[in-house]
């Protein structure tokens, strides 16, 4: 009897022990899911994971505006000055995602972190099958503009109804053939020409 | 002496793989070795597995009555049933303190699993900081009070678990208090662990947020069924004393509230970062202080279940925990510089910051109240008590000023809000609270404290009565549903605003329930013989005889009493009073009669040849209270729920392409899966 528990006890702990140091015996091969970067920074499936984050957490906040308005406790001058902010982060959270190879709807929107991280590992996955992609980086400001504008219309589930009232107090994309380049004289990044701020760093641009 | 062995040898293991685990997973963070990382990992794994291993072999130790071990003769006997004993795990010191280590263990390994593949920077110094934490417990469970010490001769009965705490409602209390507790140790090891990387932007805010909610919510459960539990047993009429005990899970719980709305700030406008590492920090000391308290027995409370003297551990791993977290924040000060400045008064950030002070000013006098005792001993040699009367004059108006920013700040927009915009949402709440103190003077209520608490909850409900209006009235307009259906959605697409609203009207009705109930109780002490009656507020009670039953725990003796109002029968009452045998001890049951207007309760005091001694009291709308705590829970479970649950699923219009519902693009494949 004696014996059976010291047998037992004896197991359970060095098990445990095994376990712990099981790492430090067998380095792991692959270190992507516990270590940042050489930079430092997160590696790519995670950053991305994070920038859908941030994609559908600048919605909600552009449906809060939004909402704060169709209540009634915003000025309309308040409501576009903050829209206009608003939708600044959101179109930058877009082009960042861009420019890290996520198109145009391969992430559908949600507003749930832990499924916005799984989403992204899927498309990770697929993308580096795929074959990296992200070079090219042509898509105008305004096909990104066009772009939130839909995704949050799909999010909201609004029907477009013919007498709604537009949810900013702009013109919507229109197709241009040449994209006449204007860049932002404050930091340099590519604006459209209908933007009033600039979708980088939010300097007045009209 | 398998389960005895097991027990002890796991608690020693899982003490030096904790060890292990701190220093593998710093060193790992820091030089960026994913080996030592994953080991720190798995040892955190280890010590959950042992420490689970532990907690199982005291609790069939219990359950067996193993008398050969300590800590189960001294808290359970032959007499006692299988649940009690269960509860017993948590009856005493030792016990209580491996629950602490379990459920810290748990939340470790489930905030291991959901983040294995993701903050991979924050993770090695979040698993590093919840060990820590560990490590301080096991260093007590190893060292100082060991759960597994054994008897050199086992005695044939235990001693039985203290009468008091042989009620269901205190058999759920402290594993409610404690999930909150030791709940707060995830947010701050991610804050911890931001501070330590530098990543110190909302990640460490979002990743947490549920297990604030959760933490927050626990705690909050926790002091209502203390609550409730002091109603029914202690006897004295009331469910708050400012009971040293009862401060320390309230200042944590005022603390967590307050993270709770500048959280918000910090999302929505990366401000406040400062102000938040330093309230999770606090929150999270007072956590410990509050274990202290309760284990150290520093302090005389009705809490004294489990008192020691080993409370310097505790007071020097507070200083160490407070010492290095804050000159984390010190070091890290430029990381955490304001991304805005506040802009206007009239905003909703602005009413947060004012609602935090709030909140913080009143932890820190019910901390002044709670600790003032010790200090004036050490000072003057003299212990001086610090009773209700301190408490209530100091916390009434902090708590009635807050009630007045719950009512105001859902009126206010983010940014700021225009003279007119505010004039414009302020009128009709305004009017609707002055109509209610109207009725309340019309009816004689003129208790100050009272009219006011009761008038701006008044105010809180009518806006959040307004909110719902309005927000109604927009999706009705805008997405032409039906009221109900606007409604639902409206709650359901909204469920951090609007599970917050319900929250708030849940506080309402409890103030209300508090003001009224302290402002207004009547009481009446009496000796009676069987046959006679008393009458208080029209209502008259007769004692009608005395009925005495016995089991192998206790005695008990049930007076019965008949409640008439106007004439009426209205029911019986029969207040109870037991005697324990083993410990030997009296306890009472109240007799209440709960009803909407008011709770009809009566302690049976003692009885005699000539009679016996009776202590009436009318409550009035106390069960508002505990109504007020099912709209908390209902309105805190909504925040929980994922995002996405609860909303009715509808078709696409055509134009964004699909017949089938908006989750149509998740299910099928995504362009790039698909490859």
């Amino acid at each position: 009897m004696e014996i059976l528990t010291t047998g037992i006890v004896g197991l359970t702990v060095a098990s445990s022990f095994l376990y712990a140091v099981w790492p430090l015996v067998r380095p792991p091969e692959d270190a992507g899911s516990v270590l940042p970067d050489a930079n430092g920074r997160e590696t790519r499936e995670h950053e991305i994971a994070r920038l859908l984050l941030e994609r559908d957490q600048a919605y909600k906040s552009i449906m809060d505006i939004e909402f704060d308005r169709q209540m009634g406790k915003l000025s309309d001058e308040d409501f576009a000055q903050m829209m206009e902010g608003a939708r600044a982060r959101a179109l930058e959270v877009l082009r960042k995602l861009e420019a890290r190879g996520v198109e145009e709807g391969a992430v559908p929107v949600r507003i749930d972190e832990r499924e916005a991280g799984l989403a992204a590992e899927q498309f990770a996955a697929g993308a580096e099958a795929a074959g990296e992609e992200d070079e090219e980086e042509e898509s105008t400001e305004d096909s990104l503009d066009a772009r939130l504008e839909e995704e949050i219309l799909a999010y909201r589930k609004v029907k477009p109804a013919e007498g709604a009232p537009k949810p900013a107090p702009r013109p919507a994309a229109k197709p241009r053939a040449a994209s006449a380049a204007r860049f932002c004289p404050s930091c340099g990044a590519k604006a459209g020409e209908s933007h009033n701020f600039c979708a980088a760093c939010g300097f007045k641009l009209k | 002496m398998l389960f005895i062995e097991l027990g002890s040898y796991g608690i020693t293991a899982a003490f030096v793989l904790a060890i292990f685990s701190v220093i593998a997973s710093v060193w790992g963070g820091l030089s960026r070795r994913a080996d030592f990382i994953l080991a720190g990992r798995n040892a955190a794994m280890a010590v959950f597995g042992l420490v689970t291993a532990a907690s199982v072999a005291l609790l069939w130790l219990l359950l067996a009555r193993d008398y050969r071990v300590e800590y189960v003769a001294g808290h359970v006997d032959n007499q006692l049933n299988a649940f009690y004993r269960f509860s017993a795990f948590w009856g005493g010191q030792e016990g209580s303190l491996l629950l602490w280590v379990l459920l810290l263990c748990i939340f470790s390994f489930t905030v291991i699993v959901q983040n294995r593949d993701r903050n991979q920077v924050l993770m090695p110094y979040v698993t590093a900081t919840l060990m820590v934490t560990a490590l301080f417990f096991l260093t007590v469970l190893a060292f100082i009070t060991p759960p597994f010490a054994t008897l050199p001769t086992p005695p044939p009965d235990g001693k039985g678990l203290n009468p008091l705490l042989q009620d269901w409602g205190m058999v759920i209390h402290p594993p409610n208090l404690y999930l909150g507790f030791v709940g707060f140790a995830v947010p701050f090891a991610f804050c911890i662990g931001a501070l330590v990387s530098g990543k110190l932007d909302t990640d460490w805010i979002t990743s947490t947020r549920r297990w604030t909610l959760f933490a927050w919510f626990f705690l909050g459960i926790g002091i209502l069924l203390g609550g409730a539990w002091a109603y029914k047993e202690l006897g004295w009429g009331g469910y708050w004393a400012w009971d040293p005990v009862e401060n320390a899970s309230l200042m944590p719980w005022l603390t967590g509230t307050a993270f709770l709305h500048s959280v918000m700030i910090q999302e929505k406008r990366g401000m406040l970062k400062v102000w938040n590492v330093s309230l999770i920090i606090m929150t999270y000391a007072l956590t410990i202080f509050g274990t202290f308290l309760t284990r150290s027995g520093i302090i005389s409370s009705v809490h004294a279940f489990a008192s020691s003297s080993f409370g310097w551990a505790f007071l020097a791993y507070l200083a160490i925990a407070l010492a290095v977290s804050f000159g984390l924040v010190i070091w890290r000060l430029p990381l955490l510089r304001s991304e805005h400045e506040m802009e206007s008064f009239f905003s909703r950030e602005a009413s947060f910051l004012l609602n935090n002070v709030v909140l913080v000013g009143m932890t820190f006098a019910v901390f002044w109240g709670t600790i003032f005792p010790v200090v004036s001993e050490a000072v003057k040699g003299i212990k001086v008590t610090v009773g209700p009367p301190f408490f209530n004059q100091v916390n009434v108006p902090i708590a009635i000023l807050l009630i007045f920013l719950a009512g105001a700040s859902p009126l206010l927009a983010w940014r700021r809000t225009s003279g007119k915009q505010f004039q414009k949402s302020f009128v009709y709440p305004s009017v609707v609270a002055a109509g209610g103190l109207a009725t309340l003077l019309l009816f004689g209520v003129t208790h100050v404290f009272a009219v006011l608490a009761i008038a701006l909850s008044i105010f809180s409900v009518a806006t959040i009565w307004l909110e719902y209006y309005r927000g109604v009235s927009a999706r009705v307009r805008h997405q032409g549903e039906n009221a109900w259906t606007a409604f639902w959605e409206l709650t359901m697409r909204n469920k951090r605003r609007f599970g917050g609203y319900i929250v708030h009207l849940g506080m309402a009705i409890l103030f209300i329930g508090i003001a009224a109930s302290s402002a207004y109780q009547q009481v009446g002490e009496v000796r009676l013989r069987p046959g006679e009656s008393f009458s208080m507020n029209g209502i008259r009670l007769r004692y009608e005889g005395l009925r005495e039953t016995r089991n192998p725990q206790y005695t008990s003796a049930f007076a019965k009493l008949a409640v008439y109002q106007g004439g009426r029968r209205l029911g019986d009452i029969e207040p109870e009073k037991r005697l324990y045998f083993t410990p030997p001890q009296p306890t009472t049951e109240a007799g209440i009669r709960r009803g909407f207007a008011s709770d009809i309760y009566a302690v049976f005091a003692e009885a005699g040849e000539d009679g016996a001694t009776f202590r009436f009291m009318i409550n009035p709308l106390l069960n508002w209270v505990w109504m007020g705590g099912i709209i908390f829970t209902l309105g805190s479970l909504i925040c929980f729920f994922p995002e996405r649950w609860g909303r009715r699923r509808r078709a696409l219009p055509s134009a964004y392409g699909s017949e089938g519902d908006y989750r149509a693009p998740d299910k099928s494949p995504t362009p790039a899966a698909a490859e």
